[in-house]
């Protein structure tokens, strides 16, 4: 097997000099990178750092894999994206859409939000949209739900379905039919104000968000 | 788990089943909108709240988070069987302080300016309140456990003004025996204290009625009477006692006369058997019987009509030996519509020895029929005497006796004159004329009967007279 390995690792120093510069982005792996010329994926199996300075991404995951202007694979992925961490258990990342999906215990963090915890997610990164999927939960503020879109770049959540919610001033706020909602207009650490009536402008802007996360 | 999970969900009053939902540290709202903002949160679109045994449902609420406290609007509850409407409610940390409310359960209602919850009761102030038609009211009052108690209660069965008042130390109303019990009562008469009674129990299932047990006439002398049937007279240790008792004190130019009886029903099925003490003063001689009255009355009622039969019979021993019975058979039937009503009567009445008191000659009316056809306020009524099995034409009355209106507050004195006359059809001439005259305030009716007897009919054993009654309106 390791002849066979040689030409590989020759061949993604290049590509890390080369490939990854041309997407925006530099590539820093933490071991080995290996290249599938046939297919032009480049697998880093012990992991690396992945910067994007433009647009002020981080990310670091123990495994990684990704190709050039398409996707990018990473497990135990950590991203730190302006004010927002990421992490997942699975992160794919679609680079041509913009969109990145979160699988197996992802977890996000905003400055309102400490900590939200998820089953699956799906982020727009162009615009700055998450949309969390089943068994939402986070410890400050607590709150659970089962859909939320959160737009990372104001701070709005927008729970979906059953929810409760523990308020700034000590309330537990639930909701339990399968359309219940809860709009939250978040400040650090607070609630600035929240709604179960979604103004139509709030709603027309983020409800696509639903069933393009849901494609 | 699975049995409370359906009690929730088939009660639909339950703040768990609606849509949006608050859990505070006192209770838990429900509503079918949320909003928060830093003023406070505010639930609409129809309002739930829960704390402990009281729940009440409304328009909107808001939670103020600065002082921890939810504000309301109307609001319409219920507390331990009881329901109830605020126009507003506060809560104060664990308790609900509730604005001007209504409580009611079954024919008890209660007016509060202020009430207070607080450990699963209620406390309410300024109490004004109605059983049936008893009004009644006090400082403060406490409901606990479904019991409603007040201290220092004032009671009265005046629509409007305070006439007749009960004072109540303690008034308690049971929600399940349905029963209110009064303690250390005084019961007052234009602010005179008449007499008090330890304990007693109402029924408020029985609408109160009462006649002043006083009676005050002129026929062949100035009389006084009275009488207290059984059953009125309370006991101590709640209900009645079946005591009756009838007096009479009559004052004629050269005598003066006084009877009682007292009486004291031993069974009450409905047969009522009540052994009997008579006794009778006048200047010339006293006298004294021992007797037993024996009654009962069958009633049915078939669509409009009514049918009563009421036999009874009175035996009295006196203490020479000598006896007098008096027998008598009252039958009726009663057609009621809704404008006309007629009764036909038959009485039947049979006296052996001889009556020594007044009073049981009086009772004595022969054998008659009668026929009364009634269009209110006018009455007619036609009497007729059995005599060897034929019916001999005796007398027509005919008689316009306005009812009473309800009372209302803010309503003058009700006066009515109620004339009657009497035509002896045998002996064709006017027999009798007289008038009621109705003085109604808010509370009682004083009615003044006088009365003329021209042609003297069986029963009639003066030439005419005057009566005072009171009674309640």
């Amino acid at each position: 097997m390791f002849p066979m390995r040689r030409p590989w690792l020759l061949f993604s120093y290049l590509c890390a000099l080369t490939w990854a510069q041309s997407a925006g982005f530099t590539v820093e792996p933490a071991g080995n990178q290996n290249v599938d010329l046939a297919t032009g994926i480049v697998t880093l199996p012990q992991g690396g750092r992945v910067v994007d300075p433009a647009q002020g991404i981080e990310l670091t995951a123990p495994y990684l894999r990704y190709k050039e202007g398409e996707l990018v694979f990473a497990r135990q992925a950590k991203v730190v994206w302006q004010d927002t961490e990421l992490s997942s258990g699975e992160l794919n990342i679609d680079l041509a859409e913009q969109k990145a999906e979160l699988a197996q215990a992802m977890a996000i963090e905003i400055p309102a939000l400490s900590e939200v915890r998820a089953q699956a997610a799906t982020v727009f990164l162009a615009d700055g949209i998450a949309v969390l999927n089943g068994k939402i939960e986070s410890d400050s503020p607590e709150l659970s739900a089962n859909q939320a879109i959160v737009d990372l770049n104001t701070q709005e959540v927008l729970l979906i379905g059953a929810f409760s919610y523990l308020d700034s001033s000590g309330l537990r706020l639930s909701g339990n039919q399968p359309d219940s909602k809860l709009y939250l207009k978040l400040g650090p650490g607070q609630t600035v104000s929240a709604n179960t009536e979604v103004g139509a402008e709030i709603w027309d802007r983020l409800s696509p968000y639903l069933e393009t996360a849901a494609d | 788990m699975l049995s409370w999970l359906w009690s929730l969900a088939s009660d639909p009053l339950s703040c768990h089943n609606y849509p949006y939902v608050i859990e505070a540290e006192f209770g838990i709202l429900g509503g079918h909108a949320l909003k928060v903002s830093p003023e406070g949160t505010e639930l609409s679109g129809g309002i739930c709240l829960e704390a402990g045994n009281i729940q009440f449902s409304g328009e909107a609420l808001t939670y103020h988070p600065q002082s921890q406290s939810v504000t309301t609007g109307l609001v319409q509850g219920n507390l331990d069987g009881w329901s109830f409407r605020a126009q507003g409610a506060r809560t104060v940390a664990q308790n609900i302080e509730l604005e001007t409310v209504e409580l009611a359960q079954g024919n008890v209602k209660i007016a509060s300016q202020r009430a207070h919850y607080q450990d699963g009761g209620l406390v309410a102030e300024t109490i004004t309140g109605t059983v049936q038609n008893l009004r009644f009211s006090g400082d403060r009052g406490v409901l606990q456990d479904g019991v409603f108690q007040m201290e220092d209660a004032i009671a009265t069965p005046c629509a409007c003004g305070q006439q007749i008042q009960a004072l109540g130390q303690y008034a308690g109303y049971d929600l399940s025996s349905g029963a209110i019990n009064l303690e250390s009562i005084q019961i007052e008469a234009y602010g005179i204290p008449l007499f008090r009674v330890a304990e007693f129990t109402v029924d408020p299932a029985a609408a109160p009625t009462w006649q002043m047990p006083l009676a005050i006439g002129y026929d062949d002398g100035l009389y006084l009477g009275i009488s207290i049937p059984s059953g009125a007279i309370p006991g101590q240790s709640g209900g009645t006692l079946p005591i009756e008792f009838d007096g009479e004190l009559a004052g004629f130019p050269n005598d003066l006369m006084a009877e009682a009886s007292l009486g004291y029903q031993i069974i009450d099925n409905p047969f009522h058997i009540t052994p009997l003490i008579k006794g009778g003063l006048s200047k010339e001689q006293q006298q004294l019987a021992l007797g037993t009255r024996l009654d009962q009355t069958w009633q049915s009622q078939q669509g409009n009509w009514e049918f009563e039969f009421k036999p009874s019979a009175l035996g009295l021993l006196y203490p020479d030996g000598r006896a007098f019975s008096h027998l008598a058979l009252s039958t009726r039937a009663k057609w009621q519509g809704p404008e006309w009503d007629s009764e036909i009567g038959l009485d039947l009445d049979r006296l052996t020895g001889r009556a020594r008191f007044p009073s049981d000659q009086d009772t004595s009316t022969g054998n008659q029929v009668f026929v009364q056809l009634r269009n209110s306020p006018w009455a007619t009524r036609a009497v007729f005497r059995l005599e060897n099995s034929e019916l001999v034409r005796e007398e027509l009355i005919v008689a316009y006796s306005p009812s009473i209106p309800p009372p209302e507050p803010e309503a003058p004195p009700y006066l009515s004159l109620a004339p009657l006359i009497g035509y002896d059809l045998r002996r064709a001439g006017i027999s009798r004329a007289g008038a009621i005259i109705r003085y109604a305030d808010c509370c009682l009716v004083y009615r003044l009967g006088v009365q003329a007897v021209f042609l003297p009919q069986p029963g009639d054993r003066v030439d005419g007279g005057f009566t005072l009654g009171i009674e309640l309106r």
